[in-house]
C-alpha cells in the first residue's frame, strides 16, 4: 500500500450510537446540502443515492432481551483508502490538509472500481441524470456542484463548508494554521466554524465533528482513550476518520467480523506493535 | 490463381493513385479549411452584451480605476460586476447625461447607448444582465480572497519578471487571469461553447496549474515559502 500522507489536521467524526435514535434527520440534511436529486425509483436499493445511510443493528435476540441500535454511515475518510489505490484516473485522492478524500466528478470515468474496493459501500454511482421536480432546483446549494449521469460520488464531509470556513479566515486576515497550546500545528478554524450538515442536523447531538488531532476539540476527547470508541472494520487497517461510540458490547462487536472467541478492542496493538497506545487493548488487561 | 489476380489488380490500383496526388491535396485542403474556419463557428455561438459599453471611455475619459466598479466585499469575496447603484451615481437621469454632445457617428453612438441605458435600466431599476466572460464551471471553487491575499503579498513587491504590478496599481496581476480591457472601445463579443455553455475566454485548468503546479509553489518546505496546494479538492468541489 502506498505511503500514508500525514497531515496536521485530520477532520473526523465521533458518532454516539447510544444517542442515535435512527430518526434520519442526518440523511435528509445530507441530501439537501449536497444536492442529491431524488432517484426515479427509490425502492430499488441498488440504485438509490445516499451519501449517508442509517443502518439498523439488532442483537438478534428474542423479545425480552431484544435490542436495536442505529448506525449512520458517511464516507469513513480512510487514511489508507482502498478506493484511491484502484482508481485508474486519480479522480479520488487524499492529498489536502484535513485528510478528506476528494472525489472529482469531471475526472471520474465511472468504471466503479472504487465502489468495488470500498469496504463500507460508501460510494454511489449516478445511474440517472439528476432531475429536481417541482422547483426543487431553486433551493440547491450553490457551493456544491451537480453530478451528471455516469460518475461515482460520495460523502466529502461537506468539503465546501471547509472551503468557506478557510475563506472567512482569509477575509479576516487571520492565518489558516496556528500553533496550538500543545505545540502542534492546528487549523485556525474555530470548532464550530466548520461542521458537517449531518452533525448540524442531529437533534440528539449524536454526531460530533472536529479535528481528531486537536486535543481541544470534543471529537478528540471523545475518541482518545475511550474504551467505548471503535471504528468500522478496524482490522482492515484502513485507518478511518469516523469513530463510533457505544457502551453496549454487542454494538461494538458488530463493528467488525469478530469470531466467537475474539474480543473487541483496538486492533492496532496487535497489527502494529508499539504503533498505537490503546487504552482498551485486551492483551494488556 | 485468384489471389495472384487480386494482387495484380491492387498493385495496379495503387500505382494509379500514386501518380495522381491531386485528390489527396484537395482533400487535405478541404479538411483544413473545415477545421480552421467552419468547425469553430459550429462549436461557438456569439453573444452580444445587452448594452454598448466601453472600458476605454470609463478609464480614460472618466478617469476611473478598476476597483471603482469591480470591488471586493467585506468578506473578501469579489463582487465582480458592478450593480446598477454604481452606474447610477453618474448616469443618474436624462437631464444629466455624461456623454458629450453628439457631433460625429462615434459620439452619436455613445449618446444613444447612454440614453438607452438610462431609459431601460436606470429608470426601471432593473439590473443589467451582463454576460460574464470568465464564469467558472459549476465544479470549480474559486476564491478571490485567497488569491488576493496570497499572490498579492509577494508578486506586487518582487523584482524582475515575477513582479506583477505595484500595490497602488495591481492591474497586471489581475490580468494574469483576466483579459485586459481598458484599451477596448467596444464590447468584447462573447463566444459561448454550444456544447458546454461556457464562454471561450473562461479560465482553463491549465491556467490554474500554471501557478498551482509551479515548482516554486508546489512543495511546502515548511519555511514559509509560498505554497499553492495542488490537491484536487483545493479548487474542485
Amino acid at each position: 500500500m502506498s505511503a500514508v500522507k500525514e497531515f496536521n489536521v485530520k477532520w473526523g467524526m465521533a458518532i454516539d450510537l447510544d444517542k442515535c435514535t435512527g430518526c434520519g434527520a442526518c440523511m435528509v440534511a445530507c441530501q439537501a446540502e449536497n444536492n442529491l436529486a431524488p432517484v426515479p425509483d427509490a425502492s430499488n436499493k441498488l440504485r438509490v443515492m445516499n451519501w449517508l445511510v442509517v443502518y439498523e443493528l439488532s442483537n438478534g435476540k428474542a423479545f425480552p432481551e431484544h435490542d436495536v441500535a442505529y448506525l449512520p454511515r458517511p464516507c469513513q475518510q480512510c487514511a489508507k483508502q482502498p478506493c484511491a489505490t484502484v482508481c485508474p484516473v486519480i479522480a479520488t485522492e487524499r492529498n489536502e490538509e484535513g485528510g478528506i478524500v476528494s472525489q472529482i466528478y469531471p475526472r471520474c470515468i465511472g468504471c466503479r472500481y472504487c465502489m468495488a474496493a470500498c469496504p463500507y459501500n460508501a460510494r454511489y454511482f449516478n445511474w440517472h441524470d439528476p432531475v429536481w421536480p417541482g422547483g426543487l432546483d431553486k433551493v440547491l446549494t450553490p457551493d456544491v456542484s451537480a453530478r451528471p449521469r455516469g460518475v461515482v460520488e460520495k460523502c466529502t464531509f461537506c468539503h465546501h463548508r471547509y472551503m468557506k470556513a478557510k475563506d472567512t479566515l482569509r477575509a479576516n486576515g487571520e492565518p489558516i494554521m496556528v500553533t496550538g497550546r500543545d505545540g502542534h500545528r492546528h487549523s485556525n478554524i474555530p470548532e464550530d466554524g466548520y461542521v458537517t450538515s449531518c452533525a448540524e442536523a442531529c437533534p440528539n447531538g449524536a454526531i460530533v465533528f472536529g479535528d481528531l488531532n486537536n486535543p481541544e476539540h470534543r471529537v478528540y476527547q471523545l475518541t482518545h482513550k475511550n474504551p467505548n470508541a471503535f471504528r468500522l472494520l478496524e482490522r482492515l487497517g484502513t485507518d478511518t476518520a469516523v469513530y463510533y461510540l457505544s457502551s453496549r458490547e454487542w454494538v461494538r462487536r458488530q463493528g467488525d467480523n469478530y469470531l466467537a472467541h475474539e474480543k473487541t478492542g483496538h486492533p492496532e496493538a496487535v497489527l502494529f506493535p508499539g504503533h498505537h497506545e490503546s487504552p482498551n487493548d485486551p492483551a494488556k488487561k | 490463381m485468384d489471389e495472384n489476380k487480386h494482387c495484380e489488380e491492387s498493385q495496379a490500383c495503387r500505382s494509379k493513385c500514386c501518380c495522381n496526388p491531386l485528390p489527396f491535396l484537395l482533400g487535405i485542403a478541404v479538411a483544413l479549411a473545415f477545421g480552421w474556419w467552419v468547425f469553430p463557428g459550429m462549436v461557438f455561438s456569439q453573444k452580444e452584451q445587452p448594452i454598448f459599453f466601453t472600458h476605454k471611455t470609463h478609464v480614460e475619459t472618466a478617469g476611473l480605476s478598476c476597483d471603482t466598479c469591480h470591488t471586493f466585499a467585506a468578506d473578501g469575496s469579489f463582487n465582480g460586476l458592478p450593480r446598477l447603484d454604481a452606474c447610477n451615481s453618474c448616469h443618474a437621469g436624462l437631464d444629466s447625461l455624461q456623454t458629450p454632445e453628439p457631433n460625429s457617428s462615434e459620439t452619436r453612438r455613445a449618446r444613444e447607448a447612454e440614453v438607452n441605458f438610462i431609459k431601460n435600466y436606470v429608470m426601471t431599476g432593473q439590473e443589467v444582465p451582463w454576460i460574464v466572460h470568465q464564469k467558472q464551471p459549476d465544479n470549480v471553487f474559486f476564491s478571490h480572497a485567497a488569491h488576493y491575499k496570497r499572490c498579492f503579498s509577494c508578486h506586487l513587491t518582487m523584482k524582475g519578471n515575477l513582479n506583477l504590478g505595484t500595490p497602488e496599481n495591481p492591474q497586471r496581476l489581475c490580468q494574469t487571469c483576466h483579459p485586459s480591457l481598458e484599451e477596448l472601445d467596444k464590447n468584447l463579443p462573447v463566444s459561448v461553447n454550444v456544447l458546454t455553455g461556457y464562454s471561450k475566454t473562461t479560465m482553463k485548468m491549465a491556467t490554474c496549474e500554471h501557478c498551482h503546479a509551479h515548482p516554486g509553489h508546489f512543495y511546502n518546505d515548511g519555511k514559509g515559502r509560498a505554497f499553492a496546494n495542488n490537491a484536487c479538492f483545493t479548487c474542485h468541489r
